[in-house]
């Protein structure tokens, strides 16, 4: 699987959603992937720009995701055998085993660890500087594009509320999102009213931002920014874009990397008498 | 029935809004669910409760975010609407509400539809700007009933583009004079709403000859579109590749105004695949597509809602790659609806089909299937 399919298993292990007995994961360096839309589009097209991608690790025609991902080789990526194609030949490659599963894949096949892996960290090291400046550039358009209510309410204004996002993504697991559920849809007619009659008037569906912010409040912690969000999104609206900034600034405040160790537990599963005092003292 | 007709000296947009601001000011209404345009230019459903708000509204604008019908469900299943409103909706959206209330997902009471002969709407992705811009070219051939060049495929051939149902109707497509505004009404609440506005008393009807004209392009153009959509001839290997590309997110079953069920049986535990029967199938064919039973979803959507599909085309407009859901259940749909004499949002006394047992509907349907 390609690293962020990885790391969505692990969280989904966390969140015992899967079972990892008697999987091994193969892994490969990856160069992003085509948005689905183009290739609907545009098939030919597509396997040309994807055939560009694999071979420069260009990201001008991959997901927006895609091109601010850090995770791209084994950074955070629990695989157990790893295909390294960056600084390779179109015909070579090189396999490292990751975990004692994968040494012992390696051995069953007669094949010995290559131990001079130093061409591929270098393509690995230029690859990671090109995609942080985008990650940058990225989350800096993000944040001025959602910096206040109006702004954030603009940004999903194309939003018809079909939850697609929701459906298409990894970590929302729930078999019925609490959006969907009666306790948030089966309301009285009296309090659409309400609400209405307080500022003159709703768009209906009601509460759309408040779905994309609850999901968000939700998943973020665990969001490891595969895109598919974004990909599903029947409107275009930039889901992921929004979702991977925020997801990399909770991650950052709970010093927690999604996907990386199946051992490690999902901060909102823990408690610790000690930790965000910081944000109880800026409240103060 | 009643069907008086009137005739205001404006054009339907500003009729419609003087309609509504009247209903307004003498208190027949205090709420207005219509197409509005917001301050930002995007266009979104909205409960209008405000009458110095209600400039907003848009209801004409060929756009359908939603199938208003699937909205007004949501305002009223749990409790009939507590106060007095009016809801402008688009023919395929109001008989969409038709067969919610008789599947109990919505109320009637204390509601006033006002409605209008429809030439279709826009797929949804195009830009408001670029539709304003097409405005003229879709005004003009509302009148001759020709094809509007990016509009739904299905609001091409919908022959039920006049509403049956509502108080109001609004005749907007047939009607050659862009300065007058042609306004039936259908019901007495229709007359009553209408008391005390300035308008002129007219012969003209909705069912002149203007109307049957387009009405048979749009019949001639259906054959054609059915006829290229040659899905029953597709076998298993067409249909798999057909709903192949789909990525099961569900998109349009969650914008149906049809399938109203909170917990898709798909999606429900009951469908879940066991390990067991994996492992059956994986011996069977050595590999398997996950997530599997793509085929399956669609068909069992088809089953469940083609009966009472109103061919509204929400389904098409946010298939992210690109079936065409909505002209397969409509050809569909069309199919068993003819089968079964049943025109779903035409009659809330019409049961819907398998709701009852009428041993007579599967008389024609046993020889369909020997003649097979």
């Amino acid at each position: 699987m390609r690293p962020c399919e990885i790391r969505s298993a692990t969280e989904l292990a966390k969140l015992r959603q899967i079972d990892l007995t008697n999987i091994i994961f193969l892994s490969v360096d990856c160069a992003g992937v085509i948005p689905t839309k183009h290739y609907i589009s545009d098939p030919e097209a597509s396997d040309d720009a994807y055939a560009a991608a694999l071979n420069t690790f260009s990201i001008d025609d991959v997901r927006s995701s895609c091109t601010a991902c850090l995770h791209f080789d084994l950074t955070d990526v629990p695989t157990d055998l790893h295909i390294a194609i960056l600084g390779h030949t179109a015909t070579t490659c090189t396999l490292i085993p990751c975990s004692d599963r994968g040494t012992r894949c390696m051995t069953t096949m007669d094949m010995i660890p290559d131990q001079d892996i130093q061409a591929w960290q270098n393509a690995i090291e230029k690859q990671r500087h090109k995609r942080k400046e985008q990650r940058t550039k990225l989350f800096s358009d993000i944040l001025a594009r959602t910096s206040g209510i109006t702004e954030l309410d603009s940004y999903f204004v194309d939003c018809i509320n079909c939850h697609n996002c929701m459906r298409v993504c990894p970590i929302c697991y729930c078999r019925q999102c609490f959006f969907d559920s009666p306790d948030a849809t089966r309301l009285e007619s009296e309090q659409y009213f309400d609400r209405a009659m307080a500022k003159g008037g709703i768009t209906l569906p009601a509460d759309k931002l408040l779905f994309h912010l609850g999901r968000m409040s939700h998943m973020s912690l665990s969001c490891i920014g595969c895109g598919s969000c974004e990909d599903a999104c029947a409107m275009e609206v930039p889901v992921a874009q929004i979702f991977m900034h925020m997801a990399d600034r909770v991650q950052q405040m709970f010093d927690y990397t999604p996907g990386k160790n199946v051992d490690e537990p999902i901060p909102a599963l823990t408690y610790k008498e000690n930790e965000l005092h910081e944000y109880e003292d800026a409240k103060e | 029935m009643i069907m008086h007709i009137a005739e205001f000296n404006t054009p339907p947009d500003t009729a419609i809004k003087r309609i509504v601001s009247h209903l307004f000011t003498t208190q027949q209404c205090q709420g207005v669910i219509a197409l509005s345009k917001k301050p930002t230019g995007e266009y979104a459903y909205a409960l209008i409760t405000d009458i110095d708000t209600l400039d907003a509204i848009d209801p004409l604008f060929p756009l359908m975010p939603a199938n208003a019908g699937k909205l007004i469900s949501q305002l009223t299943m749990v409790q009939p609407s507590t106060k007095p409103l009016v809801a402008i909706l688009r023919p395929c959206e109001l008989r969409a509400l038709y067969e919610l209330v008789k599947l109990e997902q919505a109320h009637l009471d204390n509601l006033l539809i006002i409605s209008f002969t429809c030439s279709g709407v826009f797929s949804l992705t195009t830009k408001p700007a670029d539709i304003h811009d097409k405005l003229p070219e879709y005004r003009e051939k509302a009148k001759t009933g020709d094809i509007v060049p990016g509009i739904r495929e299905t609001c091409t051939f919908c022959e039920q583009y006049i509403p049956e149902n509502a108080d109001l109707v609004l005749n907007v497509a047939a009607h050659e004079n862009d300065q007058k505004t042609i306004l039936v009404l259908k019901t007495p609440e229709g007359e009553k709403a209408i008391k005390g506005l300035d308008t002129t008393a007219s012969h003209a009807d909705l069912e002149s000859s203007h109307a049957k004209t387009i009405l048979c392009k749009r019949v001639e153009h259906k054959k054609q579109v059915f006829s290229r959509s040659t899905t029953e001839k597709l076998g298993w290997d067409g249909l798999i590749n057909l709903f192949g590309k789909c990525i099961t997110c569900r998109a349009c079953s969650s914008v149906c105004p049809i399938c109203y069920c909170k917990l898709c049986y798909i999606d429900s535990g009951e469908k879940d695949t066991m390990p067991l029967s994996w492992e059956r199938e994986l011996q069977g064919k050595g590999a398997l597509r996950i997530p599997s039973d793509t085929i399956m979803y669609h068909l069992v959507r088809l089953l469940h809602v083609g009966i009472m599909c109103v061919g509204c085309g929400m389904c098409s407009d946010v298939c992210p790659v690109a079936i065409p859901i909505a002209t397969i259940f409509t050809k569909f749909g069309h199919r068993v609806q003819k089968d079964m004499h049943y025109s779903p949002g035409k009659d809330l006394t019409h049961k819907i089909p398998l709701t009852e047992i009428n041993p007579q509907d599967f008389v024609e349907t046993a020889e369909v299937a020997q003649q097979v």
